[in-house]
């Protein structure tokens, strides 16, 4: 049962990683970035996860936003920073992140690729124009 | 929490990690705010999953490049899970197999491992100092006699080497200590105590958890009634009180205040399972001030060695002093010389053998095991090797049929692992409540990893080496052949036969090893309990009465202090011989039997040549007259001490047995006179011998005189009861404070508790080789049933034959038992030729049994093949019961 679930773990992550090497972003990639844009550089992993809730009921796995953050700053798409320590965190810095400008342009295009394929005009291709 | 923060660190960057740990304490308060669960069990495993999630992205990464790799990976991980399921599927479907296979490796892992731990714990790990290799024990031995009585040292050669030595930054002496029981509310307990210099605890370097240490200022009488007390005694008895430090502590030796907490761990000398309670050491002996006649080997010398100084250097420097003392005091070194080694070896050193024997033992068990296991594969492997073949056929490669068994045997042997650490946990902790006291550095015994994985590893290597092999032996290329030879053939092939009957035979060789063992070991310990200790030792209660503990010993004091103690004592023994339950009550002065006290001198007898060895020695009690009848020592000749041999009568001695046949050759002695301590006494009477150090002990010459003409400054009571000898004990301490107000009573305790003690080791080691024994051979027979069984199961067709052609059942039960004879005898004498030198070895365990003792060979050799032959009847009658009809159909 483990093992299978594992294995179906690594099949979903070979293809995504084949997706990202054609320059694709997966949906939970693009969930994350809208996240980062909406919070205006204050996102780190915890009001990221809260966001993408409130927004859309979705409950991501803890583990998975670090691994997504993760590759995303590995490709690029995000920029990074540590915050000041607060008491609430027991004096541990947050790490904070924010979109870089190939993330949006990122961003960007796999909304346009994704209304190429509807057959219908992007709407933030629109707005940002 | 710590291997969750352990696994973070090592796995995840150092920006991820602070963040990762904020977001969770944040998520566990946002948590907790709901009234959901998140303790620290719910953050460890939410650090693991991150974590793995974590690091198992960066290192995919690495791969990335590499679709190949990731892909060949893929499939591996495919093809293991299809193995792992096949293997969990093949070995459910032969239970009985898994069952016995994982019985005896958990047997087999978990005995080993258990014992394993101890002797690391106790012989091979370091000692827990800082530089434990500068330290140096100081003390001294009789070169001539055995080894045991080693190391103790005399207080003044102590004081001399002290003040003169130049090797050591300190030398530092401590003592055991006695009449530390608690008695408070609940269970009385009796501490290990030892009194010690204050400088002892800067040899070795150790400091106090909590409080402080004693001082040289509290090493004088008066100012000595402080403590230091050990971890475990300050949780156990203290509840880690953290205000511990000032409370008073209440033992039969009257009150001590407790000024500190010593370390986790800390137990030295560690020779019982660690000491409870350190006390200062101060000099109260008579004997210790001057050089008298007596002499008092009791303390434990260690000190650090100064940074340039080496072993050598310490040796000759200590033997220059000692050699001035010899010429000084000639009569104090002529059994006697100095001895300086290294800490470890003493603390180990008496234990070593006996550990390294237990280890062997452990050894043979784990050997026997794996041969056990080994033959189980093989016998799998050959009903398989259809299977196998059939793959073969089918394509599949030898590394692909291997690997099947080897997924099988490594799932058996991490499952045994398993179990094995369970049992080797519930194995730690039964040792370490049933090792005889005595035994070093007990307390630290804890289940070693390290040993743990070792022995798996063995189980594992096992399980690889005889699973692949039947793969391998299956995957040959005469695959026509071999589909016949496992397929139709109603025999089993030549090799694997011969395979198995190699490993039966060693199986019942090693078990006979091992049973020869426990043998020797049972009936030395039935020999020793057969020992006549000349007194009974049920329903006696002893109690150390020393009437003047306040009282500075001094030259001038010393005829005052031992003129009281003979009216004192005498008044404790008229209160307590009105006590109801007690029969016989006397004091004795030179030590009670099994308390580990003793006082020798020269005996000569007029017209005689002087005997001057110290083994000729006779051991000197001065007693009052009920002490025979208290003890229930026989009267041989003449009469006892009696109440009219009172001070200032004409001075009598009553002898042994042995000090009669060593003194007087056997002759009777009544009416000579014999001279001790300087004083010519008149020989009144002979008694029994007593075995006064435990029944393993060599017999020494005792002799008695009576306790009113002597001038002992203390004395021991021996009180014999009705009924329970402990029960007795409140009351006997009560009757003493009565009559002498503020005095300790020390050591009360019963002769049957303190025989079971000297037995303690003696006992131990026959049950634990005995249940080795126990378990030897019940894998052995395993093996022989499992072998057994299967030929009669590959021969059923040939049996089948053979009883359409008219064999009788009975002979077809012959033929089978025929070739299990034909095992276990191979074995036995394998055994034997394997024992014979091996069983020379454990001499020195043994009491009153040769290690080559006939009757023991040839006994458990019976045993053996009789189990054996059990084992083979079920299969032999299975056998003989085959239906030709049936066996034929199924051809």
């Amino acid at each position: 049962m483990a093992a299978n679930h594992f294995k179906s773990t690594l099949v979903i992550l070979s293809t995504m990683s084949s997706f990202s090497e054609k320059g694709l972003l997966g949906e939970l990639e693009q969930l994350v970035l809208l996240a980062v844009l909406h919070q205006q550089g204050d996102a780190y992993a915890v009001s990221i996860a809260d966001e993408i809730e409130a927004r859309t009921s979705i409950v991501l796995a803890r583990g998975s936003i670090y691994v997504t953050l993760e590759r995303l700053s590995r490709k690029g798409y995000l920029l990074s920073h540590m915050s000041e320590p607060t008491a609430e965190r027991g004096g541990k810095r947050k790490r904070c992140f924010s979109l870089s400008p190939a993330g949006a342009a990122a961003l960007r295009s796999a909304e346009e690729t994704l209304a190429r394929m509807r057959g219908t005009r992007p709407v933030t291709a629109r707005s940002s124009r | 929490m710590n291997l969750a923060r352990w696994l973070l660190a090592r796995l995840v960057s150092d920006e991820w990690r602070e963040s990762i740990l904020g977001d969770l304490d944040e998520e566990q308060q946002r948590r907790r705010s709901r009234g959901q669960r998140a303790g620290s069990l719910w953050l460890s495993v939410a650090i693991v999953i991150t974590t793995i999630k974590l690091a198992y992205a960066s290192r995919r990464r690495m791969d990335q490049h590499s679709g190949a790799l990731m892909r060949r990976m893929h499939t591996s991980i495919e093809q293991w899970t299809v193995d792992g399921r096949q293997a969990v599927r093949s070995l459910a479907s032969t239970p009985g197999f898994t069952l016995v296979a994982l019985i005896v490796l958990t047997l087999g892992i978990g005995a080993s491992t258990a014992i394993f731990s101890l002797v690391d714990a106790v012989v091979l790990r370091d000692l827990p100092f800082d530089q434990p290799d500068r330290l140096l024990v100081v003390g001294e031995v009789d070169p001539t006699g055995p080894k045991l009585v080693a190391e103790s040292a005399a207080y003044p050669n102590y004081a001399a080497w002290r003040d003169e030595q130049r090797s050591f930054q300190q030398l530092a002496a401590s003592a055991s200590a006695r009449g530390f029981t608690i008695r408070g509310d609940g269970e009385p307990e009796v501490l290990t105590a030892t009194r010690a210099t204050a400088n002892l605890f800067d040899v070795l370097r150790i400091r106090p958890q909590l409080g402080r240490l004693f001082t040289a200022a509290n090493e004088v009488e008066g100012a000595h009634r402080v403590a230091l007390i050990s971890d475990a005694l300050w949780r156990r008895r203290f509840g880690s009180d953290p205000l511990v430090v000032g409370r008073s502590l209440d033992v039969d030796a009257g009150r001590y205040e407790i000024i500190g907490v010593m370390p986790a761990g800390f137990g030295y000398p560690g020779v019982t399972r660690g000491t409870d309670v350190w006390v200062p050491y101060y000099v109260f002996e008579l004997n210790d001030k001057v050089r008298t006649r007596g002499r008092n080997y009791y303390l434990r010398v260690v000190g650090r060695l100064k940074d340039d100084v080496t072993l050598d250097q310490a040796r000759a420097d200590i033997a220059v002093i000692t050699n001035r003392l010899a010429k000084e005091f000639p009569r104090w070194f002529e059994d006697r010389a100095a001895l300086v080694q290294p800490l470890h070896d003493t603390i180990v050193g008496r234990v070593r053998a006996w550990m390294l024997m237990l280890l062997g033992a452990v050894g043979l068990v784990l050997l026997i095991a794996c041969v056990n296991v080994a033959n189980l594969l093989v016998a799998r492997g050959a009903t398989r090797s259809r299977e196998m073949t059939v793959r073969a056929a089918l394509g599949a490669s030898r590394w692909q049929m291997a690997r099947t068994l080897l997924v099988e045997s490594l799932m058996l042997s991490l499952v045994g692992t398993a179990c094995a650490l369970l049992l080797a946990t519930w194995g730690v902790a039964l040792l370490q409540d049933t090792l005889p006291t005595g035994l070093p550095r007990v307390a630290t015994v804890a289940i070693n990893l390290r040993v743990l994985s070792l022995a798996a590893l063995c189980a594992i290597i096992t399980g690889v080496i005889f699973g692949i092999v039947p793969a391998l032996q299956a995957s040959r290329p005469n695959l026509v052949n071999a589909l016949r030879d496992g397929g139709r053939s109603s025999t089993m092939g030549r090799e694997r036969l011969r395979t198995h009957s190699a490993l039966v035979i060693g199986q019942v060789a090693l078990a006979l090893v091992m049973l020869i063992g426990a043998g020797l070991f049972l009936s030395s310990f039935v020999k020793l309990m057969r020992v006549n200790l000349g007194f009974d030792p049920q329903h006696v209660l002893t109690a150390g009465v020393n009437p003047w503990p306040g009282v500075v010993v001094t030259d001038e004091s010393l005829e005052r202090v031992r003129q009281r103690t003979q009216p004192a004592v005498a008044e404790v023994i008229q209160r307590v011989r009105q006590m109801p339950g007690i029969t016989a009550v006397a004091a004795v002065s030179g030590g009670a039997p099994l308390s580990g006290a003793f006082r020798t001198n020269t005996v000569t007898v007029a017209g005689r040549p002087p005997l001057t060895s110290a083994d000729d020695e006779a051991e000197i009690r001065e007693v009052t007259p009920e002490y025979a009848a208290a003890l229930r020592v026989p009267i041989r000749r003449g009469r006892f001490i009696s109440d009219d041999d009172r001070a200032g009568a004409a001075p009598v001695i009553v002898l042994s047995d042995e000090a009669v046949a060593r003194y007087f050759g056997g002759a009777d002695p009544i009416g000579t006179t014999v001279t001790i301590d300087e004083q010519p006494r008149l020989v009144v009477g002979v008694v029994g011998d007593v075995r006064t150090k435990g029944p393993d002990s060599r017999q020494q010459p005792q002799v008695y005189v009576p306790f009113a003409q002597a001038q002992p400054l203390g004395a021991t009571l021996v009180l014999r009861t009705t009924g329970d000898a402990m029960a007795a004990a409140p009351a006997v301490k009560a009757a003493v404070l009565a009559s002498l107000p503020g005095v300790p009573v020390a050591g009360l305790t019963s002769l049957e508790t303190s025989l079971n003690t000297a037995l303690a080791q003696r006992r131990f080691n026959t049950m634990i080789i005995g249940l080795f024994g126990v378990l030897a051979i019940a894998i052995a027979t395993a093996g022989i049933y499992g072998v057994m069984a299967m030929l009669v199961t590959q021969r059923t067709q040939e049996i089948g034959v053979r009883m359409a052609l008219g064999a009788l059942p009975s002979r077809v039960v012959r033929m089978v038992l025929g070739r299990a004879t034909s095992y276990l005898v191979i074995g036995v004498a394998l055994g034997w030729l394997a024992a014979w030198p091996l069983a020379q070895t454990v001499g020195a365990f043994l009491f009153g049994v040769t290690p080559h003792d006939p009757v023991v060979f040839i006994g458990v050799s019976g045993i053996l093949i009789a189990a054996g032959l059990l084992a083979a009847t079920m299969p032999a009658r299975r056998a003989a019961r085959v239906d030709p009809l049936i066996a034929l159909r199924s051809e």
